[in-house]
């Protein structure tokens, strides 16, 4: 199967369909621990998702986790950014044992009329846009805020999948001062781009 | 009726010309002998009869019958304009000329049926035996929907047409839906040259007192097939001739031309040169006045030109000061013709002596489809020949652009295209003046591929060097092998004096072409040849290879002998030569890329251009995307346009391959990509935040157009 196939370029999913598809799943998830037969069904997995840093400091972009049953959101949140406009990056991670859903704007800082966008690159690598857009200015960031939430499914069980922001040719964060100023891009290397890590078991 | 309504009745009448009372007469032979008195109750018994009774603006109904006469509207000056109508249609009225020998009033020789006037027309008759074309034409006329067929002449043997405008102001010729078939053009020794086998246009305006009008011929959707010409124009033969300030002008559209053939002077053993040229259709523009002629979308397919070039179509352009001339043959299809020569499907032929700029003398080869044709010689496709002397015109040209030429044959070179140009600034040997002259061939967003020069075995070595063979037995110290030299364009360059020989190649695909000669060059040949003028000065050539997709031909991509070496045509000269090969792709050439003596230059490739099998168009992932020479235009191609041309025959148009809307140019839309685009959205050239690499349309503004560019590649990538 080529690439494309697996392309899945998500709208963000409204809070009420984000909702009902971690209930749906999670249903799936336990119905799924049923049945009989020669063939016992082997208990459903239960995933877990741990940041690597829940408490980073200002200029951050860190994931942070929740899960229910199998389904795993990851978090991608902003720390301390003045007049962040968006950012552009990968998420990298072991497909053996996870899959990618979609994404979701659901309580992002960013406000309505921005851009989410997330798809496949390839086989555990997912590029992901949750920007402003047109003549306007960054928002400002104090704390950590949400960005965009990307939900995964476990799908074997592993002790340790890690998830990556990628290299910084594959990444960008920008700020925009008020229109027209010119926006900027801040520099790959003052930024700190902190994962987590998946475990799955059953 | 309303009184308003009353009033613009009669104010309409009151607008309408003068008009001929019209009367209709009949004819039927089957109330010969007649004579009858033209009524639908007594009918004439003869065409002839109707004509001689009628006046302007009368039509002559003509029932079912086989009408033995010769019917000429031409005897009267100015000659009457009448319809004629053939009721039945040409199976069942036909006009017999077979054994007469039809005059006109003055005692010349003319057609079985000859109109002509301010308003003539003929409609559904088959024309048969004329022995001086089966139809004489001239004036304003209409000619539709007849069979023309089995007729001959000196000049034109189906049809004849002259405007006129010496007698009839300006006027047109329509000819629309006929069948014109086996017909001959034979030479005759009364100065009769047997041209125009079906068709024989005379489209020129004299200008001068009582000659004033300018003239169109318009040929149209009709079957012109089997005829012959003993000299050139198998199927047509058309001219334009005007004089300075005069417009003429011929359309051939639309018609389907089989089968017809150009024998040319192998027919002849007591002549020394009869041309040949134009199997299928020649054309030629040769006078001082604003002349113009169109061969556009036409199908011409079995045509052969014997001895001579232009297989299907022979185009010329023959200017001098102060000429203004342009022939288009545009969106043909060509398939299976042939030339003895050259030019199987297409010669393109510009010639210019003393037309100084601005001058226009141009033939443009556009869009069309060669295929499957042949040439003994070279240029299997396409041929094009121009020369300048003492002419520096900037507007002279010939132009090969968008066509698609393949499977094309020839013995020698230039299986799918020969390009010949010459310059010289003293074309008389310092006999008369020297003057600086130019030409150019232009070749652009062509597909050129799957053509063929076949090569003639011959002795390579040995004491029969450059002889012909079947074996190498015939070869003593030598191998029989074919000899040729492109397969797929041929390129030869002389220029002589203060003059320059230019052929510019720029966004082409040439690929898989082959060449049977082991030593030959599958993709582009050139071989030049620069001498000096009497005043001793040096010409110049120069070739311009740019932009193109020169991929997977059998032998080398580019080469030919070395600049100064003797090569098919040329003793080598002064090796006053340039060659510049900037902007494009070889890849996968069986000889090597390039001959030892060629150096490619600026921003080339070497990368397999990932060609469709089908229509040879780059892949979205092609490295030959966006690499184009930056200076041509790109704003035709369907956006994400990259921001350049592509190369390759699409590169610059609506055909090429989209590029990814890829802001960076990393090879895969991603994230960032859009947080670019975001950051430009709504915004204009010239504002801080505006993108041109995010303005996928080239719009000038980054909008939604460009966001769903970007959403439609989101997450692809190329290697």
């Amino acid at each position: 199967m080529k690439g494309e196939d697996h392309e899945m370029n998500r709208k963000p999913l409204h809070r009420t369909a984000g909702v009902a598809l971690l209930v749906a799943l999670a249903a799936t998830a336990f119905a799924c621990g049923g049945g009989g037969g020669g063939n016992p069904t082997p208990p459903p997995l239960n995933a877990t998702f741990t940041a690597s840093n829940p408490t980073p400091g200002a200029n951050s972009l860190n994931m942070t986790g929740a899960s229910s049953g199998a389904m795993f959101t990851v978090n991608v949140n902003v720390t301390t950014i003045t007049d962040f406009f968006g950012a552009g990056f990968r998420v990298t991670f072991n497909p053996a044992t996870a899959a990618f859903n979609g994404i979701s704007s659901d309580n992002s800082i960013l406000p309505a009329g921005a851009e989410f966008r997330g798809s496949l690159v390839g086989p555990g690598e997912l590029t992901v846009a949750a920007t402003l857009k047109g003549q306007v200015q960054g928002v400002t960031v104090n704390g950590t805020q949400l960005l965009v939430t990307l939900i995964f499914t476990a799908t074997a069980e592993t002790p340790n999948n890690p998830f990556t922001f990628g290299v910084a040719v594959d990444r960008v964060v920008t700020t925009c001062p008020a229109p027209p100023g010119a926006c900027s891009d801040i520099p790959d290397a003052t930024l700190n781009w902190i994962g987590g890590t998946m475990s799955a078991s059953r | 009726m309303r009184r308003s309504d009353l009033l613009a009745l009669a104010a309409a009448a009151l607008l309408v010309p003068c008009a001929y009372a019209q009367t209709t007469l009949f004819v039927d032979d089957s109330n010969c002998p007649g004579p009858g008195t033209g009524t639908s109750g007594n009918p004439f018994c003869r065409i002839q009869t109707a004509y001689a009774t009628a006046a302007n603006g009368d039509e002559i109904r003509v029932r079912a019958g086989i009408y033995t006469e010769c019917v000429r509207a031409a005897d009267s000056v100015p000659q009457k304009s009448v319809r004629l109508v053939a009721e039945a249609g040409p199976t069942a009225t036909t006009i017999d000329a077979t054994g007469l020998n039809c005059v006109s009033a003055g005692g010349f020789p003319t057609g079985a049926v000859r109109i002509g006037g301010f308003a003539s027309s003929i409609e559904g008759f088959r024309i048969i035996g004329g022995s001086n074309s089966g139809l004489v034409a001239i004036g304003e006329v209409t000619i539709t929907n007849n069979l023309v067929e089995n007729n001959a002449s000196g000049i034109g043997g189906g049809l004849y047409l002259y405007p006129n405008p010496c007698a009839y102001g300006a006027a047109d010729i329509v000819v629309q839906g006929n069948t014109i078939r086996n017909n001959a053009a034979v030479f005759r020794t009364d100065l009769r040259p047997g041209i125009g086998g079906g068709v024989y246009v005379r489209s020129d305006a004299p200008g001068g007192t009582g000659c004033a009008g300018n003239v169109t011929v318009r040929i149209e959707n009709n079957t012109i097939a089997g005829n012959n010409s003993d000299a050139s124009g198998g199927g047509i033969f058309a001219f334009t001739n005007s004089a300075l300030g005069q417009t003429s002008a011929v359309t051939i559209t639309q018609n389907t031309i089989d089968n017809n053939a150009a024998l040319g002077e192998g027919q002849y053993t007591n002549l020394d040169y009869v041309l040949g040229f134009g199997g299928g259709v020649y054309v030629s523009t040769y006078g001082y006045g604003i002349e113009t002629i169109d061969v556009t979308s036409n199908q011409l397919r079995g045509n052969s030109s014997r001895f001579d070039f232009g297989g299907g179509v022979s185009a010329s352009v023959q200017a001098t000061f102060p000429a203004n001339q342009t022939v288009r043959v545009q969106n043909n299809t060509v398939t299976g013709n042939a030339a003895d020569i050259a030019g199987g499907g297409i010669e393109a032929f510009l010639t210019t002596i003393d037309l100084p700029s601005p001058q226009t003398a141009r033939v443009v080869v556009e869009g069309n489809t060669v295929t499957g044709n042949t040439a003994r010689f070279g240029g299997a496709g396409v041929i094009a020949r121009a020369s300048a002397a003492r002419s520096a015109s900037g507007n002279s040209e010939i132009r090969l652009d968008g066509n698609r030429i393949s499977g094309n044959a020839s013995e020698f070179f230039g299986g799918g295209v020969e390009i010949n140009v010459s310059a010289d600034s003293d074309p008389d040997d310092g006999f008369g003046a020297i003057v600086p002259a130019a030409m150019n061939v232009t070749l652009e967003n062509n597909r050129i591929d799957g053509n063929q020069a076949i090569g003639v075995l011959t002795c390579n070595g040995g004491t029969n060097d450059g002889g012909f063979c079947t074996t190498s037995a015939n070869c003593p110290g030598g191998v029989c092998q074919p000899d040729g030299t492109a397969g797929g364009v041929f390129v030869l360059l002389s220029s002589r004096g203060d003059s320059v020989a230019t052929a510019s190649l720029q966004l082409n695909t040439i690929h898989d072409n082959t060449i049977n000669d082991p030593t030959g060059v599958g993709g582009v040949y050139v071989e030049t040849e620069t001498s000096l003028d009497t005043a001793g000065t040096e010409g110049f050539a120069a070739l311009e290879l740019s932009s193109s997709i020169v991929t997977g031909n059998d032998r080398i991509g580019v080469g030919g002998p070395s600049p100064g070496s003797p090569g098919i045509f040329s003793t080598g000269g002064t090796a006053n030569f340039d060659l510049d090969i900037q902007y494009s792709d070889f890849f996968g050439n069986a000889g090597g890329d390039f001959d030892t003596w060629v150096v490619p230059g600026l921003a080339n490739l070497f990368a397999d251009p990932l060609l469709n099998a089908t229509t040879l168009a780059p892949a979205a992932c092609s490295p030959t995307l966006d690499t184009a020479d930056p200076a041509l235009p790109f704003v035709n191609e369907a956006a994400p346009d990259g921001g350049r041309a592509n190369m390759g025959h699409t590169g610059g148009t609506a055909q090429a391959t989209p590029s990814l809307a890829d802001t960076d140019g990393n090879g895969i839309v991603d994230g960032v990509d859009v947080v670019r685009l975001s950051v430009a959205f709504n915004s204009t050239a010239g504002q801080a935040r505006y993108n041109a690499a995010a303005d996928f349309d080239s719009s000038g503004i980054v909008e939604g157009p460009d966001l769903s560019f970007l959403g439609a590649d989101f997450g692809k990538s190329c290697p």
